[in-house]
């Protein structure tokens, strides 16, 4: 008996998965291009034999879909890859000098790796009409260590403050985007503001975890205030005094209580966002979460939210702008392809009307400024009670500062500021102490 | 089966010895060539996969090399560079594994042993299933298994639900240290008991009934038989099963991958760590010079405990 239930259920388990592999073919056959600018001949005109892409995403397909059929002679192989999996193997095909990708993505945060360490494709000259559309924060994770470019910025991530307008309103506080950006005008205004929230409401203000922190809330603070973890002449700059100033504002935070202890992207993180009960009050992090927010982290807060300016460092070089997030594109050295490469970028990223589409159609910042100021994007956002917010974004993206964070050296020296963030956190350690000793440890990784 | 012989006389006439033939190894080597030739992608996949990456790795640990650039000859600097405060994660790792073994592998032991004793009475039954309930976590992919645990241990997961339930607090099990590695410990737990289990049962089965019926007759209890008769002819299964769980600590991957390498690092081992600098940071040198020192110190260890616990063990 035992075994003909087993049988029987073995069965039926080859043949769900069968159905799903069908079910999932029929996903595949529905794809429908979405409405890409019409390539009447082919830009590359001789441009023939195979042509291999790793860009995922609907407005990817519809693009390389066009370029196809303008580009008969061309045979274009396009797959999504994982960042993790674009880093390691690009890696390997730029040491080989062969295989990998013409045309590769890869986080902003992640390439000054190959744009440092070479492999990669000058393409100054190419992007010379270009550098003065795009916004000079985006131009910085591209650009070589003799100023040369490697890559496009594809889509950026301008850091901006969601906020619960309820929240605001059961606190006593002003509740419209432009009252809430004047009230939290820099980091001590916002410090401030979770006072108030949290004696009003007793609610907290913001998620950043103390044990399981990344770094990344304190990276956009350092960021707001034009500081960085090396200076312009390479000298680390991790423990600085300003640095250490803005850690000890960080830690005023989890001294007053005024945050939770959810780590990002966990239930509970989630959970504080779409709660009516015990909502959390704001959300310092990169314009693409207004993609999440209304789809499946909060849907059914609509009309809960605001969009207001992320607040500022105090110092010299200022701003109420941060990135957070992104991605860029290059092109390795040993492409067989760097024409169409270059072509495809260009008609995907740098041009008007396909760059417009990837903010109305895929919901990413495209990088061409100009687009911001298009009409189509005069859209009152109804999640974000009718908010206009596509000029906030525009104004964060121009302003972003230049800052010394996402050097070749990225991964290890986050990795060390969030243990030693860690370590602040848990009381372990003075704000000096964390990080003087995490300067200790990347200095001694970089010799 | 006389047939068979026929066909393959080769067999019927192979050495028994380790004389050598009067044609030297080349000539039996061309005698067996079939033999060869059929074991042979074995090795050259080993050689490929198993020995060049060893000899390679030893090749990068005397070099500076981040995959994209030349490499660069620096001698002992990637082992030297261990002594310096950069070299505190891959201590720090090297602790990490010291104190989740010392938290789960005695308890993983004891309770494989355990409940395979009890699986082994002849009392119990339905053996088979109870086996092969025990044996499936060791099956399952750990990496599925590690997130499911996330969900569980979560802050709002299922084990704090049901804590919320009678009114207790709920356990931070992810978000604080020793959380951590207690979630990790549990994990790697569940994972690794049905195989320990197996294990120990079929050196169970190779101790004779007649002796635990002698002693039973001369009056020992069932605890006097398990720790006079059972245990001491367990010794050389309880070493191996031991120093597997010991080299499975040190080496813990995937469990720590999916359930996150926890706070300040603290549940990062040596493996993970490798992988980290080899792979995040692009640093083939060093990483490659740590997973020397790593390689020493289980070999070290598994000496120790050869020494120690298997000088009776035959």
């Amino acid at each position: 008996m035992f075994r003909k239930l087993l049988y029987i259920g073995m069965i039926l388990g080859l043949l769900l998965s069968t159905a799903t592999v069908f079910s999932q073919d029929e996903d595949d056959e529905e794809f429908v291009p979405l409405p890409v600018l019409e390539l009447e001949e082919c830009p590359v005109p001789d441009a023939s034999g195979e042509f291999e892409a790793w860009l995922g995403g609907e407005l990817w397909d519809s693009f390389i879909g066009e370029f196809a059929e303008a580009c008969p002679n061309l045979d274009i192989v396009n797959g999504a890859r994982e960042w993790s999996d674009i880093q390691t193997q690009m890696q390997l095909a730029i040491t080989a000098g062969e295989g990998g990708c013409d045309l590769c993505p890869m986080e902003q945060k992640d390439i000054s790796r190959f744009v440092y360490g070479g492999g990669l494709l000058d393409i100054s000259e190419q992007v010379e009409p270009y550098i003065a559309d795009i916004s000079p924060g985006a131009w910085e994770a591209v650009t070589g260590p003799n100023g040369a470019i490697y890559g496009i910025p594809s889509d950026v991530g301008p850091v901006v403050m969601y906020y619960r307008r309820d929240v605001f309103e059961l606190a006593g506080l002003p509740s419209d985007p432009e009252s809430v950006t004047e009230m939290v005008a820099t980091w001590q205004d916002y410090l401030e503001l979770c006072t108030t929230i949290k004696e009003n409401t007793g609610l907290y203000c913001f998620n950043n975890t103390r044990a399981n922190n990344d770094a990344r809330t304190y990276e956009m603070m350092l960021w707001s205030h034009g500081l960085g973890y090396f200076d312009d002449a390479g000298n680390l700059t991790v423990a600085s005094e300003e640095n250490i100033e803005v850690l000890e504002l960080m830690g005023a935070f989890w001294e007053q209580d005024l945050v939770t202890d959810h780590a990002s992207w966990t239930d509970e993180w989630y959970a504080s966002f779409s709660s009516f009960d015990e909502p959390v009050a704001t959300l310092v992090i990169a314009g693409w979460m207004e993609i999440f927010l209304p789809t499946w982290v909060a849907p059914d807060t609509a009309g809960l939210w605001g969009v207001a300016q992320m607040p500022s460092g105090t110092g010299d070089n200022v701003a109420r702008a941060a990135l957070d997030g992104g991605s860029a594109l290059f092109i390795p050295a040993h492409s067989d392809q760097p024409e169409v490469a270059w072509a495809l970028m260009e008609y995907a990223v740098l041009n008007y009307e396909n760059a417009l589409l990837w903010r109305t159609s895929a919901g990413n910042f495209p990088v061409l400024s100009a687009v911001y100021d298009d009409p189509a994007l005069d859209e009152p956002d109804p999640f974000f009670a009718g908010q206009l917010t596509t000029p906030l974004y525009l104004d964060v993206y121009n302003n972003v500062p230049a800052v010394n964070i996402w050097g070749p050296d990225y991964t290890m020296m986050n990795e060390v500021v969030s243990t030693a963030i860690q370590r602040y956190s848990r009381g372990e350690l003075t704000a000096a102490e964390a990080l003087e000793t995490a300067q200790t440890e990347i200095a001694a990784n970089l010799e | 089966m006389a047939e068979i012989s026929h066909r393959l006389p080769d067999s019927d006439a192979a050495p028994t010895t380790t004389t050598p033939s009067p044609g030297g190894i080349w000539h039996e080597m061309k005698r067996q060539r079939w033999a060869y030739f059929f074991i042979a992608p074995f090795y050259i996949m080993f050689l490929i996969f198993g020995l060049f990456p060893i000899g390679f790795s030893l090749y990068l640990s005397f070099h500076r090399w981040d995959g994209l650039g030349p490499m660069e000859f620096i001698g002992w600097q990637n082992f030297t560079y261990l002594q310096t405060p950069g070299g505190a994660a891959f201590w720090q790792s090297m602790r990490n594994s010291f104190t989740l073994m010392g938290m789960y592998v005695p308890l993983l032991t004891l309770i494989a042993l355990i409940v395979a004793v009890l699986l082994n009475s002849e009392r119990v039954r339905g053996f088979r299933i109870y086996r092969m309930l025990i044996f499936a976590p060791f099956v399952t992919s750990t990496i599925a298994a590690g997130f499911v645990f996330q969900l569980l241990l979560g802050g709002q997961g299922l084990f704090n639900t049901f804590l919320e339930a009678f009114s207790l607090p709920s356990v931070p099990w992810l978000s604080t240290v020793w959380g951590a590695r207690i979630s990790l410990s549990l994990l790697v737990f569940w994972s690794a008991l049905g195989y320990n289990v197996v294990i120990m049962l079929s050196g169970l089965q190779t101790i004779p009934r007649e002796l635990n019926d002698a002693a039973a007759i001369d009056g020992a209890g069932p605890i006097q038989i398990f720790f006079l008769i059972t245990i001491p002819l367990m010794r050389p299964i309880i070493l191996f099963s031991t120093v597997f769980s010991i080299v499975s600590a040190f080496g813990l991957f995937d469990a720590v991958v999916a359930l996150g390498r926890g706070p300040l690092r603290a549940n990062v081992t040596p493996l993970v760590q490798i992988f980290d600098v080899a792979f995040g940071q692009f640093e083939y040198g060093r990483a490659s010079a740590q997973a020397y020192i790593y390689f020493l110190v289980i070999m070290l260890l598994t000496m120790l405990q050869f020494r120690f616990l298997g000088r009776n063990a035959s």
